[in-house]
């Protein structure tokens, strides 16, 4: 972990804060206010080079949840890799439509396109902290 | 469509810069508004013309990306009747130096344009 970067928890009772990455200005504002009702808080990003700007201000993070498919150099898979140089313990879930099963990523989960709100947030429930976790229980990770 | 069912005025920002326009965002939400972000005028132009959605003010960077420029925007803004106002460079730079002021006057700005519709 950088100098740079902020890492908190559940345990200091901070609200979880999940950066979302996605295309489409409508599914983005529906994700994040339906996450947003939910408790959480989150920072919107319309491509990946926004995600990572986003992440390279060294703001707290829970999760990320990304689309596969935008526009602009990255994709969402080639994002997660991205991330996970800067970040390995931070939980990245892919949404997409359009994934091939087959296909390589190192995200922890894949969520296919529809979804049930309820399967998003028990996804979203189940991962948040995940990082803070890994943290506490082995300090010297990265 | 998210649920606006709260009836919490609701603002558009429009701006290319995903730091800006998050810092104007997390502002205006912590205010009470409901925010909508659009990094381009193309974006804008498809919340504006979502039926299921209501759009009190936009707050638009004068040099926002997108097909049309932020005056062209803020003519069709104004057609769909929203109030918009169109935020110079100039002001933006504020918001590095003096980010206080910067989003209190946001504040100020979007508050002003709610009321007078």
């Amino acid at each position: 972990m950088t100098s740079a970067e902020v890492l908190v928890g559940p345990g200091d009772g901070h609200t979880p804060i999940i950066l979302l990455a996605e295309d489409n200005v409508l599914v983005r504002f529906t994700t994040a206010e339906m996450l947003r009702e939910a408790g959480y808080t989150v920072l919107e990003a319309v491509d990946a080079s926004e995600a990572l700007a986003l992440i390279a201000t060294g703001h707290p993070l829970d999760l990320v949840l990304s689309d596969v498919r935008m526009p602009g150099e990255m994709d969402g898979i080639t994002l997660t890799y991205a991330i996970k140089e800067v970040r390995p313990n931070l939980p990245v879930v892919l949404i997409s439509s359009h994934l091939d099963p087959n296909t390589t990523h190192v995200g922890e989960a894949f969520l296919s396109k529809p979804y049930q709100p309820s399967n998003l947030l028990e996804l979203v429930e189940r991962l948040v902290g995940a990082e803070w976790q890994i943290k506490q229980s082995n300090p010297t990770a990265s | 469509m998210a649920d606006q069912t709260e009836q919490s005025d609701c603002i558009l920002v429009v701006d290319g810069d995903v730091l800006i326009r998050h810092a104007i965002a997390d502002y205006l939400r912590n205010c009470g508004y409901v925010v909508i972000e659009a990094s381009s005028t193309d974006e804008a132009k498809i919340v504006l013309s979502e039926e299921s959605l209501t759009v009190d003010a936009v707050l638009c960077d004068a040099e926002a990306p997108g097909s049309s420029n932020a005056f062209e925007f803020r003519a069709l803004a104004r057609h769909n009747g929203r109030r918009s106002r169109s935020l110079s460079p100039a002001t933006l730079k504020r918001l590095h130096t003096r980010p206080p002021n910067f989003v209190r006057r946001v504040r100020t700005l979007a508050g002003h344009m709610i009321r007078r519709q």
